[in-house]
């Protein structure tokens, strides 16, 4: 038995100490693997519950608050519908007014303003007639002015002419005793005047 | 004598005749010819008139003078009728009119007669400054005048 032997035994030996503790250890990884594995799983489905509770929770949540809403919704729709009737109610009021007060104020105007017409139209005819009186006495006086001239211009000649015919006439008709008595007439009128 | 000499004169034609007259005699007072005063009152003044100055005048060269001065100064002042008549009076009717004026203003006048027949008769008069129309065509024309308004009525009708 030599060396070599006892070596070969001895790191059989090592070996088949370091085979055990391999295999040893083999089995720890093994049972820790399982353990965590199982442990994941655990943790996995309470995860899973978890997110599930939470979920339901928050629907229900949301349920509650898409009611609590609604609910809300419908009071205020409510809530201002009735607002709104009276506002409507109040602005009806206000144009009844509004209205009556135009429709017054309107008549008011309508009556101003046929006074004004009635006025106006009377102030027209007044007017119109004034202007006629004045165009007519105006026209009247040209036609005096036109009768007076024509008369004058009438008389003028017919004078001319009558005393022309009385110089011819009495020419023809008038002896001189005739003249002298004239004459003798005409200085016993001026002695008269005094203008002899 | 002025007087007589003066009736002589009606018409202012014969005052200036009578007028020229004297001095044609006022010249001859300065003629060195002694017959020159006769010659003219022969020669250049009318009868009527040289037979009153022949008479009347005295004989002396200053009493002459003095006597033509008087008479052309009574002359130039006789007041003067002025008379338009229809007709050229005769000498009888410048006569009786002169007469007539003579006694009506009661002084010595002449006549300045003219003649215009448009007067038709009657005479216009103006006399130291008064005038009067006592023509027959006035009267006519106031007669017009007062008339024409009814005659054109008639004649027109009363529009």
């Amino acid at each position: 038995m030599n060396v070599e032997f006892v070596g070969l035994i001895v790191s059989c030996a090592v070996l088949a100490v370091v085979l055990a503790a391999y295999e040893r250890l083999m089995r720890k990884y093994k049972a820790i693997r399982s353990s965590q594995e199982e442990i994941e799983t655990k943790a996995r489905d309470k995860a899973v519950r978890i997110i599930e509770e939470a979920r339901d929770k928050a629907i229900l949540i949301l349920n509650e608050a898409n009611l609590s809403a609604g609910n809300n919704q419908q009071e205020l729709e409510n809530k201002l519908n009735l607002v709104a009737e009276k506002q409507v109610d109040v602005y009806k009021e206000m144009l009844q007014k509004i209205s009556k007060s135009i429709e017054d104020e309107a008549l008011d105007e309508i009556t101003d303003f046929k006074k004004e017409l009635e006025t106006e139209v009377v102030g027209s005819e007044k007017m119109v007639t004034r202007k006629i009186d004045e165009e007519l006495l105006e026209v009247n006086k040209q036609i005096d002015a036109y009768k007076a001239e024509k008369i004058r211009e009438f008389d003028t000649k017919a004078g001319k002419l009558v005393r022309e015919f009385l110089r011819i006439s009495t020419g023809m008709v008038f002896e001189e005793a005739d003249h002298k008595e004239l004459i003798k007439q005409a200085l016993e009128e001026a002695k008269k005047d005094n203008v002899i | 004598m002025l007087s007589d000499l003066l009736l002589l004169v009606r018409t202012k034609l014969e005052a200036d005749l009578l007028c020229r007259e004297l001095e044609c005699l006022e010249e001859a007072l300065f003629m060195t010819d002694t017959g020159g005063w006769n010659e003219i009152l022969r020669t250049k003044v009318r009868l009527s008139v040289a037979e009153i100055i022949s008479y009347e005048f005295p004989q002396d060269i200053e009493g002459r003078r003095k006597q033509l001065r008087e008479l052309k100064e009574s002359l130039l002042n006789l007041p003067v009728v002025n008379l338009t008549l229809a007709i050229e009076p005769t000498l009888d009717l410048v006569t009786e009119l002169s007469n007539h004026l003579r006694d009506a203003v009661n002084a010595e006048i002449i006549l300045d007669i003219q003649s215009d027949s448009l007067i038709v008769g009657g005479a216009v008069i103006t006399f130291q400054g008064r005038f009067g129309d006592y023509s027959a065509a006035s009267k006519m024309e106031r007669a017009w005048n007062e008339n024409s308004a009814n005659l054109i009525s008639i004649a027109y009708g009363n529009k």
